[in-house]
């Protein structure tokens, strides 16, 4: 029996030794490098970059593991609080990075990128690094420019002799006659990130670069009304549908694209890849792609913005340097955001890259070879920017909820706009 | 040494085995205490501490006092989800536990073939994923292409907005949870029914009682207990719905807060928006109109009535 023991003993000591030595002398050149996104088309793009990316560090054995989690960043946030470890490299979608600003949490576990951008800051639009911004420091670098613009059916245009909107007025005129069909130019729904992004077009703001909420000031006050106005005119008409919006990514919209009862959507530019091909495949070559419409006085951007993921880096991992090192080579060359259109479809950050052929000459099949990236390329520079706050999250709600009984007719738009207002100002006292 | 072992046994029933004696029944039940301690009786109380904090989880807690709850009863979205919930509730139980008494009185027929198959199908609802179940409603009610509006769009009526109208949406929630929970209780209450003595009835007939003196004066008494044991189930689960409405909707709340209830307000509050000091407060305030609640429809039905 103690004969027994002793063997075991020994092999135990030996087992313990050989697997302390080797992790001792293998610790300098083996690192595994993890990420969650919520979009596998992140993981592919990230890990087809990775493999060129090591060849830089021939003296590290790179592991990369990337993956798509669930309720991403429930998952985060809860291991943050119980203490447990996060991934290198963090996809946040804006939508919840105000999550990550509560109580400083992106300042604490995040890197701050803004000098390690150092020059190459300026290569990016301005519009797609404020989403990842607290307190004037930049926490993420984002995945695609998510301009806006419409998407429709020319052959609902042409059977009819009329000519694509270019502005908000000829949009209401041509939608009213094809309301007369029953069709519809375009939908809406009682979302408050999608009133934002008809807001930010007209040059309005609901918070500024200090997180301060300004929709109560008159300008962006009266902006706010303007295009809640114009909005309620486009569906008294017919030339805008309603439509709820727990529909709104479903397969009503795009049987109504297939019945021809809806002529298009004003959408960013994810819209494409995410949700109209995957649907319609069946629709190829009856689309094509155009700017959304402007404001007459002129005073409007060209397009607007919605949506997005920055990807952001945690500063407490050993591997914080090699992550950063990924993803600036990932994301912050030229090169690559050209071949993340290519790949994946999501359009440049970098103005830069839309000089080159690849993303202006690129014909696209499913829009009839339309060189989609033109329309792309004319409205990069008039991204519009806008900011982050703590209760981004309180005012999208509520603006849903007004919206809602706005678009119904109970409260005029003056009416939803205040309510909202006096909504967002108790929850700032609450939350000082 | 057999002698021996016969006078320690006796020390022990008589001596030092007097105390293991009583404390046995205690260790025997122990494991529940335990648990109901560490698993719910803990919680609670950090939760109540933690409603008069405000707290995001991560950094450092800071005592607001009661000010999370005067928050609360000022917010007039959280008097939306309120009522909303009340709305859920009453319907539950004037919708209901009548209709699942109904179907248990005609699954008690026994005039009723293929009386068990009846029983299983009216209990698939209860074993099959919420969210399967709720996605599949999610399509019934489709304003295009669901079943719900087919008939509608035939007879070239206007469609209904299920989920996207302010009032229809609390009508197809509640049709959501008719149709899943009736035959659940249905099953309770035919346990019930079948429990009630056939001599009653008999006897009743012999005294020219009719079928709806019958249902009154025997089997509506007979089942009080079952009543008030499935009222609790449906007030407590109505009151604590959430996965249904947060994927009908998916997770807005419906068309201007109109279908949120307490507990997605709840979840919105706390985990959206990490203020879990406050969501804590919403727990409070939901635990206690669940206890008050309780306990009115206990003294209704005259539990704590004490027998003469």
């Amino acid at each position: 029996m103690r004969r027994v023991l002793t063997t075991f003993a020994l092999l135990a000591a030996i087992t313990l030794i050989g697997a302390a030595l080797p992790a001792t002398a293998q610790d300098a050149s083996e690192v595994t490098l993890t990420m969650w996104t919520h979009d596998g088309l992140y993981v592919q793009f990230f890990s087809a970059r990775a493999e060129e990316w090591k060849e830089r560090h021939p003296d590290v054995d790179f592991t990369f593991e990337f993956e798509v989690v669930p309720s991403v960043f429930d998952k985060v946030l809860g291991n943050l609080a119980a203490g447990e470890e996060i991934p290198d490299l963090l996809g946040i979608e804006q939508g919840s990075f105000p999550r990550f600003m509560q109580g400083g949490i992106i300042e604490s576990k995040f890197l701050d990128l803004t000098d390690l951008l150092a020059d190459d800051y300026d290569l990016i639009v301005e519009g797609r690094h404020t989403p990842y911004k607290y307190q004037g420091r930049v926490y993420g670098v984002d995945s695609s420019l998510c301009g806006v613009v419409y998407y429709y059916q020319p052959s609902i245009f042409e059977e009819r002799g009329l000519s694509v909107p270019t502005t908000w007025d000829e949009y209401l005129e041509t939608g009213a006659i094809l309301a007369e069909e029953g069709i519809a130019m375009s939908y809406i729904t009682d979302h408050g990130g999608m009133f934002m992004m008809y807001l930010l077009q007209r040059g309005g703001a609901i918070f500024d670069e200090h997180g301060e909420f300004v929709l109560p000031q008159e300008e962006n006050r009266t902006i706010a009304i303007e295009v809640l106005n114009l909005l309620k005119e486009g569906l008294d008409s017919g030339a805008i549908r309603y439509v709820p919006s727990a529909e709104v990514w479903g397969p009503a919209i795009i049987n109504a694209y297939r019945e021809e009862n809806l002529v298009g959507a004003i959408m960013p530019d994810w819209y494409s890849d995410y949700i109209l091909k995957p649907q319609a495949e069946d629709m190829s070559e009856q689309w094509r792609i155009a700017r959304m419409p402007v404001w007459d006085e002129g005073t409007s951007h060209k397009t607007s913005v919605w949506g997005g993921t920055g990807f952001a880096v945690a500063k407490e991992n050993e591997n914080a340097r090699y992550a950063w090192e990924l993803l600036q080579y990932t994301y912050v060359t030229l090169e690559n955001q050209i071949k993340r259109y290519e790949e994946i479809a999501y359009y440049p950050t970098m103005p830069a890259a839309f000089h080159d052929e690849r993303i202006v000459g690129l014909e696209d099949p499913f829009y009839a070879n339309q060189k989609t990236g033109e329309v792309f390329a004319e409205i990069v520079d008039d991204v519009p920017i806008w900011y982050q706050s703590l209760f981004r999250a309180t005012f999208e709600q509520q603006m849903a909820a007004e919206l809602a009984v706005f678009f119904d007719g109970s409260v005029t738009a003056e009416e939803a706009i205040d309510n909202v207002i006096v909504y967002l100002e108790d929850e700032i006292a609450f939350a000082e | 040494m057999f002698q021996a072992a016969v006078a320690r046994g006796r020390e022990a029933r008589e001596g030092g085995g007097f105390h293991q004696h009583r404390l046995a029944p205690y260790a025997f039940i122990s494991p529940f205490y335990l648990l109901f301690g560490f698993f719910f009786l803990a919680p609670s109380l950090i939760a109540l501490v933690l409603s008069l904090f405000r707290w995001d989880g991560i950094n450092d807690p800071r005592f607001v006092f009661a000010r999370n709850y005067g928050r609360l009863v000022s917010d007039k979205v959280f008097a939306q989800a309120a009522t909303n919930t009340a709305v859920y509730a009453i319907a539950s139980l004037f919708i209901v536990i009548p209709l699942a008494l109904v179907l248990a009185v005609l699954l008690n027929a026994k005039s009723l073939r293929f009386s068990s198959v009846w029983r299983a199908m009216y209990f698939t609802p209860i074993v099959t994923s919420t969210v399967a179940i709720t996605l599949v409603f999610q399509i019934l009610y489709d304003r295009d292409v669901g079943l719900l509006n087919a008939p509608l769009i035939y007879l070239g009526l206007e469609p209904i907005h299920w989920l996207g109208d302010r009032s229809w949406v609390k009508v197809a929630i509640i049709i959501l949870i008719t149709w899943r929970s009736t035959g659940l209780l249905s099953i309770y209450f035919l346990a019930g029914l079948q429990s009630i003595p056939e001599e009653l009835y008999e006897a009743a007939s012999i005294d020219g009682a009719s079928t709806l003196q019958k249902l009154f004066r025997i089997t509506i008494p007979m089942l009080r207990p079952i009543i008030l044991f499935v009222s609790i189930i449906v007030l407590l689960s109505s009151i604590q719905i959430f996965d249904e409405i947060q994927i009908l909707t998916n997770g807005s709340g419906g068309p201007a807060n109109a279908s949120m209830s307490v507990v997605q307000y709840l979840y919105v509050r706390g985990f959206t928006r990490l203020r879990l000091g406050f969501a804590s407060a919403v727990g409070t305030v939901l635990f206690a109109t669940v206890f008050i609640l309780s306990l009115i429809q206990l003294q209704w039905y005259g539990v704590f009535r004490k027998e003469d």
